[in-house]
């Protein structure tokens, strides 16, 4: 599971999914907040345009009562000459229009002195439709000081009553039109009026619903309510007293904003409720008309459209998710069969045939790259198994020279198990597989012939000087008296033919075994350390002469000493010391000589391994610098 | 180990730095060629900053001076100090050599 969700695979379909989320998800954003702005001017249009119709409807049936006050007032005035016949006209008004509920015609104080200081004759429907007729107009009932007589007689116009109860028509809310009767010099004489109904306006401006929750009302000029859908609301009078009533300041500040005679639209909480108010003037009358929508619910529509898209884009989403998926997979699949190839050609198998890849693209590359390493593999390894098998024959060949090279150096201790005065000791390490270091000794007569040897260099180029060197001291040795004669014959023989400048350092000697006298000749060489049985080593004099092989002809010097019982020959190459640690510090000829002090008293073979691991320990891990011989000798005699 | 190679006129001066050791002394055969090509003239080898020479150095040195005998010129062997001093005569190459301070 892991594996497969670490694929390439799946982070590829992975990011570019994500990456398509967020696309998506901020073109859905930007597509929602414009959707939202548009539903919403949307509804505010359409919200408007009904109301507007609702109020052109409202207004042509109010108009017609005004029209049908108008003709009666023609009426009236033509039967000014018989005022009993105004009740008449004014149930004839009444009983016109369904709309109108009752009038009257009201008339100035005394207009008609005979009838009285009132005259006011008053028709009303009750709720079954039977017609009451009444003179109205009395001390108690003074009309004369009414609003609805004093308003239009003032303003010598037409006027719309506010809202009010009729207690005695059926308990529903009226509004009443009162029209001023003028006489030839505009003045009023009288007043006719018509109540009207608002349940019919109630059910009219119900129906204004444009969204699901939404209602419509109209206010007065002063706030009282026209109509409402809820008949408690409308017990309420006015906004602002229902505002006062419910304690809710926001329907205070709408009332306010309502009857500003102004078209508008507002957005604001109502009772908790997110809601879009369309509002618009009757201007005639000085009414509002007002249309509360639920935010929610005209937004209701774009949600379910915004749910649908995220339903889509989710499938659109799954059907990429599988098509990415599918084409990666199909992209990569050699990367797969690459990658089997690769564990294949890993485990040595160079021979495995690669995958084919038909594409042009950089898979191509890859393969054709996988390819290319494949065969440079095949090639490297051919010659490396080439170069190592001659390389394990030069080593062998060189472990072969090593044993030949060692054949050359005495390795019997003691040698000469007759002699048992004569202590003898050598030790050769090469730095190498072979190096140019030798000592040799060999007894004739009475006498110890010795050498010990350094070839400059190391190595297979210094081993074959060696061996030619120490052969051919033998032989001369063998047929000379003193290390001189036997050094400048060496010398001779070596430097005839030595194009490449090779030389040797030599010490040379020969020991009478009876007296202890020592002949030595030194060519180059380090001094030995002569130690004596009662302690205090120190270096021979020897004159340096100059190595073996530098100048034909040279003429070597003998040097003589007499070896005191007991005492000592020390010889070693500069393998002793100079041999170096890991800081390029030499082991140096104080520590050697120190070395040799503290080892009194111990056999040759004892001294000769007590300083070999003094230079171990000196080198530590120091690669070993140059070859290492060093070779004892001590005569005791009796 | 380093060999800077100066000529002035007829002098040809060679400043080894360092440690002339077996390994080095391959590398010192190859640089000193100028020298060698010139050796009928005066070759002067500053061993002022030599640390150490093993007996593959002195071959090389040896090399220079058969070149130098061989085409008539002059070899010098200038400020070498104790240690290197100790091995050119205890190997009779102090003989061998026109060694000055």
């Amino acid at each position: 599971m892991r594996k497969i969700f670490l694929s390439l695979a799946s982070k590829l379909s992975f990011y570019i999914l994500t990456l398509t989320i967020v696309i998506f998800g901020c073109i859905a954003l930007v597509f929602h907040t414009y959707s939202t702005q548009r539903e919403e001017q949307q509804a505010v249009r359409y919200t408007t345009l009904l109301m507007e119709n609702m109020l052109q409807k409202i207004d042509r049936e109010l108009a017609r009562v005004e029209n049908l006050v108008a003709l009666t007032e023609g009426a009236v005035v033509r039967r000014l000459a018989e005022p009993d016949s105004m009740m008449a006209v004014v149930r004839r008004m009444v009983c016109q229009d369904s709309t109108v509920m009752g009038g009257c015609v009201a008339f100035e104080p005394g207009y008609f002195p005979w009838k009285g200081h009132y005259f006011m004759e008053y028709v009303s429907l009750d709720s079954t439709g039977t017609v009451h007729e009444q003179h109205l107009g009395s001390e108690t009932y003074d009309y004369h000081k009414m609003s609805w007589y004093t308003l239009p007689r003032y303003k010598k116009q037409g006027v719309w009553s506010e809202p009010y109860f009729d207690e005695g028509g059926g308990n529903v809310l009226m509004i009443t039109y009162s029209l001023p009767l003028l006489d030839e010099e505009g003045k009023a004489f009288a007043v006719l009026t018509a109540d009207v109904s608002l349940d019919e306006l109630t059910a009219e401006v119900n129906q204004l619903r444009p969204y699901r929750d939404s209602y419509s009302f109209i206010l007065s000029r002063t706030g009282n309510y026209l109509t409402h859908p809820d008949k408690r609301v409308l017990l309420h009078k006015s906004i602002f007293d229902r505002a006062a009533d419910l304690g809710s300041e926001e329907l205070a500040v709408i009332g306010h904003e309502l009857l500003k005679d102004e078209q508008g639209t507002m957005r604001i909480e109502l009772q908790g409720c997110d809601v879009l108010i369309c509002y618009a003037p009757m201007l005639r009358y000085g009414w509002t008309g007002a249309c509360v929508c639920p935010y929610e619910t005209i937004m209701s529509e774009l949600g379910f459209t915004a749910l649908s898209i995220v339903l889509i884009l989710l499938s659109g989403l799954v059907l990429l998710l599988v098509c990415i998926r599918y084409l990666v997979v199909m992209g990569t699949r050699p990367l797969a069969d690459l990658t089997q190839a690769a564990y294949h050609i890993a485990k040595g198998n160079f021979t495995t045939v690669l995958p084919e890849v038909d594409t042009k693209d950089e898979m191509k590359q890859l393969h054709d790259a996988f390819a290319f390493m494949q065969t440079s593999l095949q090639n490297y390894i051919s010659e490396l198994t080439e170069t190592t098998r001659s390389k394990e024959r030069i080593e062998s060949e060189l472990h072969i020279a090593r044993n030949i090279q060692m054949s050359l150096i005495p390795k019997i201790f003691s040698p000469f198990p007759d002699r048992e005065d004569l202590e003898l000791y050598g030790f050769l390490q090469p730095a190498k597989e072979v190096g140019g270091d030798f000592y040799d000794f060999f007894i004739r007569g009475q006498q110890l012939f010795f050498a010990i040897g350094d070839v400059s260099g190391k190595g297979i180029p210094a081993s074959l000087v060696m061996a030619i060197t120490r052969t051919l001291f033998r032989i001369m040795a063998n047929n000379c008296e003193s290390p001189a004669q036997v050094a400048t014959l060496l010398n001779h023989a070596i430097s005839e033919r030595n194009d490449e400048n090779m030389f040797i350092t030599m010490y040379m000697g020969v020991l009478d075994l009876e007296t202890g006298r020592l002949v030595y000749c030194n060519a180059g060489h380090n001094p030995p350390l002569l130690i004596p049985q009662a302690g205090g080593c120190r270096f021979q004099s020897v004159k340096p002469n100059l190595p073996i092989g530098i100048l034909d002809g040279f003429p070597f010097q003998d040097q003589t000493e007499d070896l005191s019982d007991g005492t000592a020959l020390f010889m070693y190459t500069d393998g002793l010391t100079e041999a170096e640690n890991v800081g390029h510090e030499q082991l140096g000829e104080g520590q050697v000589m120190a070395r040799v002090d503290a080892a009194q008293g111990v056999s040759v073979k004892e001294l000769v391994e007590c300083l070999t691991q003094c230079v171990t320990d000196f080198a530590g891990e120091a690669e070993q610098s140059d070859d290492l011989t060093l070779f004892c000798l001590r005569l005791n005699k009796k | 180990m380093t060999l800077t190679i100066k000529n002035e006129g007829n002098v040809w001066t060679g400043i080894v730095a360092g440690r002339l050791d077996t390994v080095n002394a391959v590398v010192f055969e190859k640089e000193m060629k100028p020298l060698v090509e010139n050796a009928d003239k005066e070759i002067v080898l500053d061993c002022k900053e030599l640390e150490y020479i093993s007996s593959s150095g002195l071959r090389q040195l040896l090399t220079l001076r058969k070149a130098v005998d061989a085409k008539g010129g002059k070899m010098v062997i200038l400020h070498i100090n104790d240690e290197l001093r100790n091995i050119f005569t205890i190997t009779g190459f102090f003989a061998l050599f026109d060694i000055r301070n």
